[in-house]
């Protein structure tokens, strides 16, 4: 058996936590730059205010029902993601994290499901303040399909057992529930799906997975499969390498100066290349790629990106950050409001498995300092020693109005008590 | 003599170890591991939740191939330590200090009231969200969406919030109040330099 375990409104949850005077109240998360919503509470939700809608659609909605608007504090919410993974590893040998608030639990061997899953239920509750949803059922699938039910259903107090009802009232449930809620059917498909009939889960769960093949995908099949009960995607363990590796950000404030955008490409290659180290990988090309704000009037749209070959596959700063300075020399147009830009680290291969050259190019002491680097980073602050061009509170930095502090990853930022 | 002939040598049903019988429940197959690794695979065979095994033989590069000078190491010849057979492990904080790791948050206090329990001004407390609050035990606690830290009385479900300094009055906990004791707290971290 398979649990999908997650936490319910994570973010919202997270600031609850430290918090109360948010609980029962709308509270919403902004992304990046005070954007757009990316998280709501239940009371938020009753309000019609949809996931992604931008901020300043919705500032009427926020005045009359006096609802909390906050700044995304990943800080926070990436600590406390790794303690609820933590605490849901204990449950089983088998754990695939597959998002920040999300997680897959081997339950195999376990008789008493619908106990544990109430267990987990309490658990994560008194621990971490975290209400979490346990789906319970023999595939992947089914199993992120049971945690929607437990979240529709309050007197199942979060946890729904698939396995452990009969398949007519299985049926049941499936013929209510739209096809575009199974894992894995994006809206596009479930368009698609209807115009043949598809409906339901039930609709899909009973087609010919041979015709779902050809008409439509190789992974629509599987997921026909995994809806019946067999498992074609089984609980993966390992973190997925990162095939590519993207760091950018809007601007809080659009730049039109050179050296700005350079200080931006620094600090975007900077934390590309990390990732690369982090993960031991290599990269082989460095894509820049630059853009203006497309709310702007469309004649004066710019959108530019250049990818270079680095000599050989390296996760160097160094190397990665000159090749990047090259690149927005390239693609770099004077006089225009630029919104957006970023680095992209491509071709990434496994460090262990690099063919080495036969007349080395590599300059070891320069790996070694790089080494260095990221020690001392991981020992004092992110920011002790990075490259003379990165700023530590850039100008074009982002807009984060209504953050919360990092109460549990800085101790300039606990949170005070009398 | 007929009898023998069926009674010695060849195969005999029934004879020898059950297919699937030994610790692993099924076929076994010898294979080539890098020696050093030996230890770790066979723990992962024992617990297979101690990592992966892919990551077991991956040898780090960096490790593997690590130059030594020549003459960079001296190996003592004389007298062994007598110390070496003693070292445990060395002394850490958190392990004195925190019980449930996932569970427990610190926290910085603001003022005196306190002080007669030995929390002061400035101090860290360690707070673990996953016990259960008894009578008596200093607590985190929240009431009307404020935090606080106090001590904990409970009386026939009556609960007060007691400061340790006479300066300042209980706090009688009413139904009207939004009340929730947030975690336990367990210890303080106070630092002169």
């Amino acid at each position: 058996m398979i649990a999908l375990v997650d936490v319910n409104n994570f973010y919202v949850s997270c600031e609850r936590l430290f918090n109360p005077k948010f609980l029962n109240k709308p509270v919403i998360v902004l992304s990046n730059n005070d954007g757009c919503i990316i998280s709501r509470s239940n009371e938020a939700k009753l309000l019609g205010i949809k996931m992604g809608t931008p901020l300043f659609k919705i500032k009427d909605i926020i005045k009359s029902y006096d609802i909390t608007v906050l700044s995304s504090n990943y800080a926070l919410y990436g600590d406390l993601s790794n303690r609820v993974m933590a605490l849901l590893r204990s449950y089983s040998n088998q754990q695939e994290v597959y998002s920040i608030d999300e997680c897959f639990l081997d339950l195999s061997g376990t008789q008493e499901l619908v106990t544990l899953g109430q267990s987990i239920h309490k658990q994560l509750w008194r621990y971490l303040g975290m209400p979490v949803c346990v789906g319970i059922a023999p595939t992947k699938t089914l199993a992120k399909l049971a945690n929607f039910c437990a979240k529709k259903q309050p007197k199942w107090s979060g946890v729904f057992d698939l396995s452990g009802i009969s398949n007519t009232r299985i049926e049941s449930i499936m013929r209510d529930i739209n096809v575009v809620e199974v894992w894995g059917v994006g809206s596009k498909t479930a368009n698609k799906l209807k115009l043949i009939g598809v409906n339901s889960v039930l609709d899909l769960k009973k087609s010919d997975a041979i015709y779902i093949k050809k008409k439509f995908s190789i992974n629509l099949e599987k997921i026909i499969y995994e809806l019946n009960g067999t498992i074609c995607s089984p609980i993966d363990v390992r973190a997925p390498l990162k095939k590519q590796i993207i760091s950018s950000r809007s601007f809080g404030h659009p730049i039109r100066k050179y050296n700005l955008l350079v200080e931006a490409i620094t600090t975007f290659a900077s934390i590309a290349a990390f990732k690369s180290r982090k993960q031991s990988t290599l990269a082989e090309y460095v894509t820049v790629f630059i853009s203006s704000s497309p709310f702007k009037e469309k004649s004066h749209f710019y959108q530019n990106n250049v990818r270079l070959k680095l000599p050989y596959p390296t996760s160097d700063l160094k190397l990665i950050l000159s090749m990047a300075l090259q690149g927005i020399k390239i693609i770099y147009k004077a006089d225009i409001e630029y919104a957006k830009c970023g680095v992209m680290l491509s071709g990434l291969i496994d460090s262990s498995q690099v063919q080495e050259h036969l007349w080395p190019t590599k300059n070891i002491k320069q790996s070694q300092l790089t080494q260095v680097i990221d020690d001392i980073n991981f020992k004092f602050d992110k920011h002790s020693l990075r490259v003379a061009t990165q700023p530590i509170n850039p100008l074009w930095g982002m807009r984060q109005s209504k953050k919360s502090q990092s109460f549990t990853t800085s101790w300039d930022e606990l949170l005070l008590v009398n | 003599m007929n009898k023998n002939k069926n009674t010695h040598g060849g195969l005999r049903t029934g004879a020898g170890r059950k297919v699937n019988s030994g610790i692993y429940g099924e076929a076994t197959k010898v294979i080539r591991v890098p020696e050093s690794k030996v230890v770790d695979i066979q723990r992962y065979i024992i617990q297979p939740q101690s990592g992966n095994v892919a990551d077991i033989i991956k040898t780090n590069p960096s490790l593997s191939y690590q130059p030594l000078d020549l003459f960079e190491h001296k190996v003592p010849a004389g007298f062994p330590s007598p110390a070496d057979d003693h070292i445990e492990k060395k002394l850490d904080l958190n392990d004195y200090l925190i019980k449930q790791k996932e569970a427990t948050f610190f926290v910085r206090i603001k003022g005196d009231s306190m002080i007669d329990a030995g929390i002061h001004d400035n101090d860290i407390v360690i707070v673990d969200k996953s016990q259960k609050a008894s009578n008596g035990d200093i607590v985190l606690a929240s009431i009307d969406g404020d935090f606080t830290v106090k001590l904990l009385s409970s009386y026939k479900s009556k609960y007060r919030l007691l400061a340790a300094n006479e300066k300042y009055k209980p706090i009688e906990i009413n139904e009207s109040m939004q009340f929730e004791v947030w975690g336990v707290v367990t210890g303080a971290v106070r630092k002169f330099k």
